[in-house]
């Protein structure tokens, strides 16, 4: 994926085109601990 | 599903942020998450146990191991990560907003332009701190707010806590101007670190039983500052010559001034012994204490008797009236004597190689020259006493005389100040309470807080609540970590990244001086020994 932003500053990280990663679950497990795990 | 890419993973085991596709309120954003942990997976590591033949697992796992390096579709990674509660889109709006990603949605690796966008700040106060660990861009603050909101540095030792301190305190003093600093040090620890801020404007107080000589022979040295200093050719005599210049005094916490206070509590003492006054001679002594109440009561008699002549005349008839009656053998005739003696013939003030908790504490707030004082008191139970005086001073006459300057207290080892078990330490409820109240008053005041400390687990929580910054680095006890979680409302997977972190290594995170507030800032930040070293060797020059 090429990366999107303001002017000359890429929104995404150039590593980002090899990281074809999805959310896989998401739990609370206290207010402060939300966690999400992705899968690649 | 995608190929395992051996370049993302390492990546992935430094701090970055990760951007998942959502759709909101009919606008596309991206959930701004921190990871927490990576792991590598493969479809056949479930078939391997303890019962698998040797033959059977061997053949696996050569299969296994094959994979990671050449793109076989069999193996990915699961990245744990933790909601930010901050959205982004791409033109770059950031919203506050914990919002749940939805399973399916894609994720994205955030840029270091994007990753200082979230925190470098810009103004007049704004420093950097260090590099961001993962991205290795700058991490600028806003430096004035470390001095505003109080700020907490928590590590083991050897982390480099008094390093990172030493050095944050120099950015700060560079930066704020209008800012003294007050740095109580029980280790010794300090002169050194701080050496070059002392020579230029600094003023070291030893306890009296602290003599000046030996105390510039036992300074701290860090280990590694030593060995830099030795490899460079530097003579540590150079120190002790340089402290030599530093101006150094004994702090005394009994006041031997004269002022109006002196003279209330004179004729209050008096008074305990009313029986002997005429009633009349009660009610005039009453009154005239009411009035004195009324002014400055720490002004000196000489300055009492040169600006208010007329209250002065006052306070010297009244006393006569008073005493005249009395038989001329009563006590209290002789005290108020003795009273009327002192007023008419002030003592001079005479400059001294010593001061007073009072004088000091004038001294930090209107008439020092010098923006930073270092307290050298050993003793434990002696240093918490005097941090007690000095706050309960700086806060009265704040209150009552004028704000005057700022000032920023660093508390070097707060575990022996601001411990919630005071049992059997000595003065722990003095420092306690003093604390709690420049952390509670503060910065009404103008009055900051640095805590430093190793042992977070028993520190007074009225005080940790009060903090707005925090830097924490490794803390080997679970217990010290979860409090530092649940203080700050922090992650406690991310506070576990902590563990693994080198020397000079901090998890920085603030409600005030990073742009959007509370984001993970993981940073190395600089080493305040290359600081002192280059300091010294132009002093040698």
């Amino acid at each position: 994926m090429v990366g999107v932003g303001m002017e000359n500053e890429t929104l995404f990280d150039e590593l980002d085109d090899k990281f074809d990663a999805r959310i896989a679950y998401y739990t609370v497990q206290n207010p402060t601990d939300k966690e999400g795990k992705m899968g690649v | 599903m995608a190929p395992f890419q051996i370049e993302v993973f390492d990546r992935l085991h430094d701090p970055i942020l990760i951007g998942v596709e959502r759709r909101y309120n009919g606008e596309d954003w991206f959930i701004i998450f921190d990871v927490a942990d990576i792991m590598p997976l493969h479809m056949e590591m479930g078939s391997v146990g303890v019962s698998l033949p040797y033959k059977l697992q061997e053949y696996v796992l050569e299969n296994i191991e094959e994979s990671w390096f050449h793109e076989d579709g069999n193996n990915w990674m699961a990245v744990r990560a933790v909601n930010t509660g901050y959205l982004i889109n791409r033109d770059r709006v950031v919203m506050r907003k914990l919002l749940t990603p939805l399973a399916g949605s894609r994720a994205h690796l955030l840029s270091a332009s994007t990753y200082q966008y979230l925190v470098n700040k810009e103004g007049s106060y704004t420093v950097e701190v260090g590099r961001v660990k993962g991205y290795g861009v700058p991490a600028r603050i806003d430096i004035s707010t470390l001095h505003r909101y109080h700020t907490g540095i928590f590590g083991y030792t050897g982390t480099g806590k008094s390093n990172l301190t030493s050095n944050l305190l120099r950015k700060i003093m560079d930066t704020v101007d209008d800012l003294v600093a007050v740095v109580l040090d029980i280790t010794g620890e300090y002169p050194i670190n701080i050496i070059d801020m002392l020579e230029r404007y600094g003023v070291i107080y030893l306890d009296p039983s602290t003599p000046i000589d030996s105390f510039r022979e036992t300074v701290v040295y860090p280990e590694t500052l030593q060995q830099r200093m030795a490899g460079e050719g530097l003579d540590p005599r150079i120190v002790r010559d340089i402290l030599m210049k530093i101006p150094t005094k004994k702090l005394y916490l009994e006041d031997d001034e004269v002022t109006i206070e002196s003279v209330i509590g004179e004729i209050n003492s008096v008074l305990r012994d009313a029986d002997k006054l005429t009633l009349d001679g009660r009610v005039k002594l009453m009154e005239l204490v009411r009035s004195l109440y009324e002014m400055d009561r720490r002004m000196d008699l000489k300055t009492f008797k040169e600006k208010y002549g007329d209250m002065y005349q006052h306070v010297l008839d009244t006393l006569r009236e008073v005493a005249n009656p009395l038989n001329q053998r009563s006590t209290v005739r002789i005290k108020l004597e003795s009273l009327i003696a002192l007023i008419e013939e002030p003592p001079e003030q005479v400059e001294r190689d010593y001061e007073t908790i009072r004088k000091f504490a004038r001294r930090i707030l209107y008439h020092g020259e010098e923006r930073l004082y270092l307290l050298y008191i050993p003793e434990d139970f002696l240093a918490r006493e005097y941090i007690a005086r000095l706050i309960d001073e700086i806060f009265l006459l704040k209150k009552t005389a004028g704000l005057g300057r700022k000032v920023l207290f660093v508390v070097d080892e707060a575990h022996e100040f601001i411990s919630r078990e005071t049992r059997g330490a000595r003065n722990m409820d003095r420092s306690n309470l003093a604390l709690e109240k420049l952390f509670r008053q503060g910065r009404k005041y103008g009055v900051g807080g640095w805590i430093v400390t190793q042992r977070v687990a028993h520190l007074n929580t009225s005080i940790m609540q009060q903090l707005h910054t925090y830097f924490v680095s490794t803390l080997p006890r679970t217990y010290d970590r979860s409090v530092v979680a649940d203080a700050f409302s922090i992650s406690k997977s991310i506070i576990d990244k902590v563990q693994a972190y080198d020397m000079g290594e901090w998890l920085f995170m603030s409600h005030v001086a990073t742009k959007y507030k509370n984001i993970p800032v993981e940073v190395r930040t600089d080493n305040n020994e290359d600081y002192v070293l280059d300091w010294l060797l132009s002093k040698k020059a």
